[in-house]
């Protein structure tokens, strides 16, 4: 016992700080991914999650089926990502970082209000697929079968983007291209065609979180601002622009949250912003992130 | 092209032209000869009464004051279908507070100072009522708060024409209690909101305690309103082995909670009491979610069967929105019925003469026999417990709910008129 607390309250709630966080890391990793190579701070990436919720809802309703919903969204919301990048993005770049993160502000509201107009502001229910729905018992405690799915889909999403970026000619230029672009572009490669596809792998991803927070979270038009705010603490703790830093930060603001809440959980929501100020007075450019790429 | 502009394009203005700005020239000249009087009636019978309807509009309860809009709406409609209000139009002018003080302080002054509103009704959440309420009191606009907060009818906060046809966290906390104790048990967990009415209901459940010392309170936890995840609170609240554990969690919050309650098995190990439910927060959980789940309400469509009253506000309310009205959707529907009421039969937009006409009075808009409380205007009323019905007793495709009990209309749920500070 801790504090009046058992171990096996100790050992679910490390479990939950682990499951938690690697949501939190599913809606970093395209954040971290888009500022990295192309210093976009995307603030509509919230809207695109919401956006992926919202398709997979479509979807479910035509296919009845999750796992072709699972496939569908990420192609759905990175599809839109390619276009708002081709015609909205693009123009600004070379600018100042401010001019992509004000557009991306405002699209953010324009995608929401969007679906508001056409769903309505009442949000859907959306029910857990049959194959997945009920709690397992994992000895220590019961645990949503869905949950674990999350968990392992997870894992696999980030171990094929670690691949991607590591083992493949085109990670290689994607990393080269956050280092130096201008190196990678003197070598006669043309960054705007890599730039074009992450931003889509990117906003992708966001769909992909979407869709699998929807059984947990319900889908609603204002579902991705409240994430977009941890998403955004995540890559800064992690360090902008690092995928190691956005899944180890995700990972340890999960468990600290969920840590915190046992023993004092007035305040579980803000210890977010406590970790995130104190990483940054020790380490300002974050856990694992390069100095000088917001400069 | 300066000279063209004045002499017209033949460069000379016509003699027709020249007639035209002369008979326009006489008719002010004879307007402004006019008796003033008749001026100033003609001008009022354009004038449009304004209702001013702050909602919170973004945010975790934008369903449910979405609803308020539209059943204000639906009573404006009547009014303006049948010729208007003393004669007049009502115009309708809505601002959203987006659930924050800050913007509900801003977008009230707006509506009083800008807009120059007559009445005022609003808004769903018990902080963003506060600071419409502080800019209806500046101004002497007779407010209809369509809210659940301790704060509109309790000095200082109360104003000579406050009024609050919604309950007070005090008296669902007090109905609910009793409820509760006898019928699901006396070890008590809570799960607490971090905002206005979340604490009013918290503390109104611990006086409740205190005055009944059979009852343990085994545990609290709290949220942020808003917070999407609460599976974390759920060790804690099973190690405290409570009978019930009652949460204060409303509009996406519950439906959140009720999701993850059901995910987690938490629905098997204790029962589970909201303090509100409502129907769209049904709908968004789904019914496999809310089954089992006990709730306080002041109405549920489904008393359409019993109450004639309720059918003429449900189906009207049905047949235009699409779907059936919430409880909220009732409040503003009656708190709106009575303002725009006591205006007509005051026959005058004199605040004390609409006060003189709803204090004490006796009414039913929407849900059977309510009263205006003379001393701090707040609507007494009754109260119902329901529950989630199982899927496969899940009646049409709104019956989300079963109604288990109710508590009659009460002064004595509410505090006193001497402990609100009301003297004598």
């Amino acid at each position: 016992m801790i504090g009046g607390i058992s171990y096996a309250s100790l050992i679910t709630q490390l479990f939950m700080g682990l499951q938690i966080g690697l949501v939190y890391v599913l809606l970093a990793i395209g954040l971290s991914l888009i500022f990295g190579l192309m210093t976009v701070v995307n603030f509509a990436h919230g809207a695109f999650f919401m956006f992926g919720a919202y398709m997979g809802l479509f979807m479910m309703g035509l296919t009845g089926n999750f796992l072709v919903s699972l496939i569908f969204v990420p192609l759905a919301t990175g599809l839109l990502g390619l276009v708002v990048e081709k015609f909205t993005v693009r123009p600004l770049y070379g600018r100042d970082l401010n001019y992509p993160l004000l557009l991306t502000f405002g699209l953010q509201f324009v995608m929401v209000e969007s679906v508001r107009l056409i769903w309505g502001t009442t949000g859907f229910p959306f029910d857990t697929p049959s194959a997945l729905a009920g709690p397992v018992n994992l000895g220590f405690a019961l645990f949503p079968r869905y949950r674990i799915f999350v968990i392992v889909i997870t894992v696999i999403i980030i171990l094929c983007l670690w691949a991607f970026l590591e083992k493949t000619n085109l990670g290689l230029i994607i990393r080269g291209g956050t280092r130096d672009s201008l190196m990678v572009r003197v070598l006669g490669i043309d960054l705007s065609k890599i730039w074009f596809l992450v931003f889509g792998i990117g906003t992708g991803l966001a769909g992909i979180a979407g869709i699998l927070a929807a059984p947990m979270r319900g889908v609603h038009p204002d579902m991705g601002v409240d994430m977009l705010i941890q998403a955004f603490v995540v890559v800064v703790v992690g360090g902008m622009g690092s995928l190691k830093g956005a899944v180890i930060a995700g990972i340890l603001i999960g468990v600290v949250v969920s840590i915190t809440t046992l023993f004092y959980p007035m305040i579980g929501e803000m210890i977010i912003f406590i970790s995130m100020a104190i990483v940054l007075l020790v380490r300002p450019s974050g856990l694992f992130g390069e100095e000088g790429l917001l400069e | 092209m300066k000279e063209k502009i004045f002499k017209g394009e033949q460069g000379r203005i016509s003699r027709r032209t020249f007639l035209k700005g002369a008979a326009a020239l006489g008719g002010v000249a004879a307007w402004g000869g006019m008796p003033a009087l008749s001026r100033t009636s003609w001008a009022q019978a354009k004038k449009p009464i304004k209702l001013g309807g702050l909602f919170d509009l973004t945010g975790p309860f934008a369903t449910e004051s979405d609803d308020q809009r539209k059943a204000t709406q639906m009573v404006v409609d009547e009014y303006n279908k049948k010729g208007g209000l003393l004669g007049r139009p009502i115009e309708f002018i809505i601002r959203d507070s987006k659930l924050k003080t800050d913007e509900a302080a801003l977008k009230a002054k707006e509506l009083v100072e800008k807009e120059k509103i007559d009445l005022a009704i609003g808004t769903l959440g018990a902080h963003t009522v506060v600071a419409y309420n502080i800019e209806c009191k500046k101004h002497n606009i007779p407010l209809m708060g369509i809210c659940q907060t301790d704060d509109l009818n309790k000095m200082p906060d109360w104003g000579p024409y406050t009024f609050h046809e919604g309950f007070t966290p005090y008296m669902t906390a007090q109905a609910e209690a009793t409820w509760i104790a006898k019928n699901l048990g006396k070890r008590w967990y809570f799960l607490v909101g971090q905002w206005a009415w979340g604490q009013q209901l918290y503390n109104s459940y611990l006086k409740f305690i205190t005055r009944n010392p059979g009852i343990t309170n085994v545990g609290k936890s709290d949220y942020q309103l808003g917070a999407a995840e609460y599976s974390m609170h759920f060790p804690k609240i099973i190690d405290a082995k409570p009978d019930v554990l009652i949460s204060t969690g409303f509009g996406k919050d519950q439906v959140n909670q009720a999701k993850q309650m059901t995910d987690f098995g938490l629905k098997t190990k204790t029962k589970i009491f909201f303090g509100l439910s409502d129907l769209m927060m049904a709908k968004e959980a789904g019914q496999a979610n809310i089954a089992g789940l006990h709730a306080g309400t002041h109405f549920y469509w489904e008393m359409q069967d019993i109450l004639p009253t309720a059918k003429s506000f449900v189906e009207p309310f049905w047949k235009r929105w699409g779907h059936p009205p919430t409880g909220y959707g009732g409040y503003a529907y009656g708190g709106a019925k009575e303002l725009l009421g006591a205006v007509e039969r005051a026959g005058s937009l004199d605040p004390e003469k609409i006060r003189k006409q709803l204090e004490g009075r006796t009414y039913d808009n929407y849900k059977g026999k309510q009263w205006w409380r003379k001393c701090d205007h707040q609507s007494m009323q009754d109260f119902y417990v329901i529950r989630g019905r199982e899927p496969k007793d899940a009646k049409k495709e709104w019956g989300f709910f079963e109604v288990l009990g109710k508590t009659d209309a009460d002064e004595k749920l509410e505090r006193t008129c001497e402990e609100l500070g009301f003297k004598g």
